[in-house]
């Protein structure tokens, strides 16, 4: 494995790393300061929004800021509307499930490639309830059990993706789930210290997710097995176990090891398969 | 009657071969398309080793030309990868680009073709300088720059410049 050289390193903390993480933890930390835990989940969505803006800035991710016919420049949109409605499904479930729809219709439109939407005819379902499970049922999750674990997860499971994606040759894929899960790991970092819900932005999250997973899966040509695009984007739903009543009465460190180690280790097989699969070089990247 | 019928036989014989004289098949044999992409610290060279298209004469010269954008290769294998995907020529989404004169106007130092290209679905009319020749063979060589945002291509911008340099060389017999 080669690793990159230090001015990448450097360049990508500083332009696609370093502001959605930051921009994830002052959101979270001053309106917990300012507006106390009840602002929270708002502030989520007002973080989640404002990170992929400051990031698009540093990055230039996408110059244009609107998307083009690039996958990638769909991704943050998405996630967004996603978000947006996983806020709304908080309180209105049917107005946010509606929403919610709507924003997984468009992605299967922009996302997913024309030759899926009719063959496998498993495709277009898969592709938006697997979404909707990971989104609503870790919502549901970090409204259960608020802290750092739901939002820590999630943004390892965007890193993984775009990790994978990385290796299948797609930087815009990598910064886009870049800028949402290095968000999250902000969010993460501030919930830990005060058992905040953050939950509100992981039906965006998840859309992004999968989103990633499904561009990088087909846009690539590198030999990269299906598993390494699909143990990413399907790892967190290992998650959902915590909703079963025997795990939920755990102590929080059982609970925490049987909820994240699972995903965690989807995950990383995943991303072992992908490096040893396509391995990058670094002696001259554009 | 039949002596009218033969005169006309034979005429239509004699007028075939000039039709088919004004008519080139371009492939990637005869054809090379390549582009030289810069960055701050570097360039890149690349091209397409399969396209396929017609250069006619029915009045005015036409070139069409239908470009296999799977073929793409340049001078890194990694690199090749990266432009196949979607952060440059996304080609499992648009496999073929398109090129159509719409005319070739002949001035002091040469000719200037114009024409349609359609490159990621987009469509724009592009013009540039050229060197022709025709007779046994049709030969053109042409060296322009297009901007590759012109056609959605937005991948890095500010690290890997928006001009990109194209060369093409057509030598192809009748």
């Amino acid at each position: 494995m080669t690793l990159p050289p230090t001015p990448m390193v450097l360049e990508t903390l500083r332009e696609t790393v370093g502001p959605p993480f930051a921009v994830g933890v002052v959101v979270l930390f001053a309106s917990r300061l300012l507006f106390g835990k009840t602002s929270i989940p708002f502030a989520a969505l007002v973080g989640f929004v404002a990170a992929f803006a400051v990031g698009n800035l540093t990055s230039q991710f996408n110059s244009d800021w609107w998307p083009s016919t690039a996958r990638a420049s769909w991704l943050p949109w998405l996630a967004i509307a996603g978000a947006v409605a996983g806020l709304v499904a908080r309180r209105w479930v049917l107005a946010g499930a509606a929403l919610w729809a709507a924003a997984a219709a468009m992605a299967v439109v922009r996302i997913l490639a024309k030759e899926y939407h009719t063959a496998p005819t498993w495709a277009v379902p898969a592709f938006v309830l697997l979404p909707a499970a990971v989104g609503f049922g870790l919502m549901k999750l970090d409204a259960k059990r608020p802290g750092f674990a739901v939002p820590f997860l999630m943004g390892c499971a965007l890193m993984s993706a775009g990790t994978v994606a990385i290796h299948a040759h797609s930087k815009s894929l990598l910064d886009a789930a870049t800028l949402g899960g290095m968000c999250l790991f902000g969010f993460a970092v501030v919930a830990a210290f005060g058992g905040l819900e953050t939950g509100s932005v992981l039906p965006g999250t998840a859309i992004l997710l999968t989103g990633t997973a499904f561009a990088s899966f087909h846009e690539t040509f590198a030999e990269i097995p299906t598993a390494a695009f699909v143990l990413p984007a399907a790892a967190p739903l290992f998650a959902l176990i915590g909703h079963v009543p025997a795990v939920d009465r755990l102590c929080p460190k059982r609970r925490l090891a049987i909820v994240l180690l699972p995903a965690l280790v989807a995950m990383a097989v995943g991303v072992a398969l992908a490096m040893q699969a396509a391995p990058l070089t670094f002696d001259d990247p554009i | 009657m039949n002596r009218f019928l033969s005169a006309v036989a034979a005429a239509l014989l004699a007028m075939s071969p000039a039709v088919a004289a004004d008519k080139y098949k371009l492939d990637g044999e005869n054809t090379t398309i390549e582009f030289t992409g810069t960055k701050k610290d570097g360039k890149h060279t690349g091209g397409f080793k399969k396209l396929e298209g017609t250069v006619t004469n029915d009045g005015g010269w036409k070139i069409d030309v239908t470009i296999d954008t799977t073929s793409l290769h340049s001078d890194n294998a990694m690199l090749t990868n990266h432009l196949k995907n979607g952060d440059f020529f996304g080609v499992k989404d648009h496999p073929t680009a398109k090129f159509v004169t719409t005319k070739i106007d002949k001035g002091d130092k040469g000719f200037t073709v114009t024409g349609k290209f359609t490159l990621l679905g987009k469509e724009k009319e592009i013009s540039f300088p050229a060197e022709i020749k025709t007779g046994e063979t049709f030969e053109l060589k042409a060296e322009f720059k297009i901007d590759r945002t012109d056609y959605g291509m937005t991948y890095g911008q500010g690290k890997v410049d928006n001009e990109v340099a194209i060369k093409v060389e057509v030598k192809a017999k009748k």
